[in-house]
């Protein structure tokens, strides 16, 4: 994606946004959702160290946002065991954030696919 | 795979052939793995011998050397897998393990474990036993990560610089390891002399520094006495450039000889010169490069290697994992408790004798039964740290630490020590033979107790669970920072009174990001998960047996205020009371030395649950400031049995483990009313 630091802002807001909303459900996705912010904050500043260090902290970001997903998932899957299906109240915040995640993790990782094709290019001719 | 290799190897077995039928039968062939840490050595050592010797991602795990056999056509091997080493001195235990063995010859052929992706840190290796003119088979491995990379290993500059056989080979995918078989037999059955020997070319001044060293060395018979295994192939003086005199101990006349004649200073610089400019000819040469510099893997580290994200996102990742494991397990846990409840009913209805009844019922199934209900918990723990550790990740705090536990008079290696000890602290007291400061060394080895081992986790689940259950996780992510800064604070007091200083650095080395496989991370959870299977049905049901009995009698039962259980918990309430401890509590306590999970059994037995659950009599007896107070007593006090058998052999006294018996005790008590009086406060 070219535009990243427009990237890292919708992540920073957004999980502050649902960490704020999680507050009274559960800490340990307010934890989550605040480090992902940190995260995504980190990438605006520090630019020169390498050159993909802003889609680093975006792949980062996201790939913990994957993870918490997975992380609520799981729990789903093995409440299963002991309760009914009507008794699980899947947290909407956390999975609605994974698949936003999931879409901006595929799309950095093509962009920068994308970008080693033309560097082989060139150094091919 | 390549031309040069396989000329080579036809070259070389054309004229050992006729000697094949004549030597492999019935004997067998002693060869050694060696190489860097973290190559892949036990990892093929496994696949050659099909053993299932612990293979992490993270160096410093094999400590000492592992012997297995296997056969291969008419030939059989017996196959030795030594430490990871970067060079063969004796600065450390386990280089020393490597180097005696080395030094000693017992062996027809040593295989040298390279990774493609870091083959320079080998070839030092690789030159020093070449120097030591022993038979090289080299690997290298890891050709399934560095095809990833775009990385293209050519060998054949290696092969006829060195003349010496090189297989790629991938003890992930199986590559090249029908090849190494091969090499392996072919390069054992042609006889010693047949072998071409390397000879390495030194520069001019160096070599005239070899030869007048053994002219000189030749007037000394002490010399060539004792130091006949440096010797051979004039190994005494290259050793003796590249590492002094330290572990050499050279007469001092013959060094004062030896001044007279050169300057050394200058042509250890110049050795050191151009064995560097060697190996980067040597690596460079073999390497082929094509594709950018980028990979997933270089991204994560960028991130995860920052110094506070890095720290922050660590311990997001702990803090998953203990939610996952209370979340995960608890139904399957309840299910547990729920078969035993039922098995101990139909129990107490159907056997007649009362002592037999309650042994059953109250003993062994309310004792054992009471701890094997976490089952559960500890086979997924430990199944999610062993994602974390064989993936890279776990052992990478080592590197985030490294400076704050430099502060502590540690090295970021010791954490690796402390992650060990996670799960049992006998091979984490063992694995600090790495560490070459002798004062840290002691320090840790003497802390590491401290290191929350696996065997307390059932005390944590079922105090945790009872008290502080709607921030399970929280309390025990608290309760492992605790034991981490525990063991940190513990080791820099300690090395205030150990005398004995020398300062060596520590390289550390970033294990790679790896997906770890389903199978290896099944035998890792099972080889810990076991060792508490084994527990219960041993030592816990001992024990468990001999508590019941103790509640038992005199009086039958009638009164367990008045057992002999009672009477030993009762000795210690002075020193307890004011913590909201009784003498159950104190009974459990103390046989809790025996084995930590012991501490819950004892109580499910002392608290006579046949029926009712433990929480709520626990709930009963303790508020929740001395149930945390209770477990940080756990967290610290007295080792079990095992780990100080270790602590003795490790530092070869008696003084150590029971200095460690007392001292862990005093300091946990100490933290118990800490804890108990902070606790008090806040809720
Ligand atoms: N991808 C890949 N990983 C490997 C290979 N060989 C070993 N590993 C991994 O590297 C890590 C270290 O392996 P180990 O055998 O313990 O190394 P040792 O310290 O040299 O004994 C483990 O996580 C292995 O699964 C290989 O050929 N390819
Ligand atoms: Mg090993």
């Amino acid at each position: 994606m070219k535009n990243k630091n427009i990237i890292l802002l919708i992540i920073s807001i957004l999980s502050l946004i649902f960490m704020i909303l999680n507050i009274s459900i559960n800490f340990f996705y307010v934890f989550a959702f605040l480090l992902i912010s940190i995260t995504a904050f980190y990438g605006f500043s520090g630019e020169n160290e390498v050159w993909y260090h802003k889609s680093a902290h975006i792949m980062v970001s996201s790939l913990l946002g994957i993870f918490t997903m997975a992380y609520e998932l799981l729990g789903i899957l093995f409440s299963l065991i002991s309760s009914e299906l009507s008794n699980i109240k899947p947290n909407i915040y956390v999975i609605i954030f994974g698949i936003i995640s999931i879409v901006i993790f595929i799309e950095e990782l093509n962009y920068l696919k994308k970008i080693e094709q033309e560097a082989k290019r060139k150094k091919s001719l | 795979m390549n031309k040069g290799h396989d000329q080579s190897q036809d070259h070389e077995s054309s004229n050992t052939n006729v000697l094949t039928l004549d030597t492999g039968q019935n004997q067998n062939i002693e060869i050694s793995i060696i190489g860097n840490p973290n190559v892949g050595k036990t990892s093929l050592f496994n696949i050659l011998t099909g053993a299932k010797q612990y293979v992490a991602n993270w160096p410093g795990v094999t400590v000492e050397k592992k012997v297995g056999t296997f056969k291969y056509k008419d030939a059989t091997f017996k196959l030795v897998d030594l430490p990871g080493v970067y060079t063969l001195s004796s600065k450390s235990e386990d280089e020393k393990v490597a180097k005696d063995y080395i030094i000693n010859k017992n062996y027809e052929i040593v295989i040298l474990v390279a990774d493609a992706l870091n083959l320079e840190s080998s070839m030092f290796l690789l030159l020093q036993l070449l120097e030591m003119n022993v038979n090289i088979i080299l690997a290298i491995n890891a050709i399934d990560e560095a095809k990833e990379k775009g990385r293209i290993i050519v060998p054949s500059p290696i092969i006829k610089t060195l003349n010496i056989p090189v297989v790629l080979t991938s003890a992930r995918t199986g590559e090249g390891i029908d090849e190494l078989l091969e090499v392996i037999y072919k390069y054992s059955l042609s006889k010693t002399k047949s072998r071409v020997k390397t000879r390495i070319k030194y520069p001019p001044n160096i070599d005239k520094f070899i030869q007048s060293f053994m002219e000189l060395a030749s007037n000394y018979p002490e010399i060539k006495i004792n130091y006949s295994n440096y010797l051979e192939n004039n190994w005494l003086p290259v050793y003796f450039l590249e590492f002094g005199n330290e572990d050499l101990n050279l007469p001092k006349s013959f060094l004062k000889e030896l001044e007279t004649l050169f300057d050394l200073d200058n042509l250890r610089a110049e050795y050191t010169k151009w064995k560097l400019d060697f190996i980067s000819y040597l690596v460079s040469s073999s390497i082929i490069n094509e594709g950018i510099d980028w990979s997933l893997r270089d991204i994560l580290d960028h991130v995860l290697t920052h110094k506070v994200l890095g720290i922050l996102i660590y311990i997001f990742a702990m803090f998953a994992v203990f939610s996952l494991t209370f979340n995960l397990a608890q139904p399957l846990s309840d299910l547990l408790e729920l078969a035993f409840t039922s098995a101990g009913n139909y129990l107490s209805k159907v056997i007649p004798i009362p002592w037999l009844n309650s042994l059953v019922v109250e003993g062994v199934i309310g004792g054992v039964g009471g701890v094997l209900v976490f089952i559960p918990q500890i086979f997924i723990l430990f199944f999610f740290l062993g994602f974390l550790e064989e993936s890279g990740y776990l052992p990478r705090a080592a590197f985030l630490v490294d400076r704050i536990a430099r502060s502590f008079g540690l090295s970021g290696r010791s954490f690796m020590s402390i992650i060990l000890g996670f799960g049992c602290n006998v091979p984490a007291i063992i694995s600090t033979k790495t560490i070459a400061n002798k004062k840290e060394r002691l320090a840790l080895i003497l802390s590491l107790p401290f290191a929350s081992c696996s065997a307390k986790l059932p005390v944590y689940i079922l105090l945790i669970g009872t008290f502080f259950s709607s921030n399970a996780a929280l309390v025990l992510l608290l309760i492992y920072l605790s034991s981490i800064v525990l063991v940190l604070v513990s080791s820099k007091f300690l090395q205030r009174f150990i005398t004995q200083s020398e300062d060596i650095p520590f390289i550390i080395e970033l294990p790679r990001f790896r997906m770890p496989t389903f199978k290896n991370l099944a035998i890792y959870t099972w080889n810990r998960g076991k060792h508490f299977l084994q527990k219960a049905g041993g030592i816990i049901l001992v024990a468990t047996i001999i508590i019941w009995a103790l509640s038992f009698f005199p009086n039958f039962g009638q009164d367990i205020n008045s057992s002999y259980a009672a009477g030993i918990g009762k000795v210690f309430e002075p020193l307890t009371k004011h913590l909201g401890w009784d003498w159950r509590i104190n009974t459990g306590l103390v046989f809790g030395i025996a084995a930590k999970e012991v501490v819950v059994s004892s109580y499910s037995t002392l608290f006579n649950v046949g029926e009712g659950s433990l929480s709520f009599a626990l709930q009963n007896v303790l508020t929740p400031a001395s149930a945390l107070a209770l477990i940080f007593f756990v967290l610290a006090y007295v080792p079990c049995f095992a780990t100080l058998a270790t602590i003795k052999s490790e530092t070869n006294s008696w003084k150590w483990p029971i200095f460690t018996l007392f001292y862990t005790t005093v300091i946990a008590y100490l933290i118990a009313n800490v804890v108990f009086f902070i606790g008090g406060i806040f809720i």
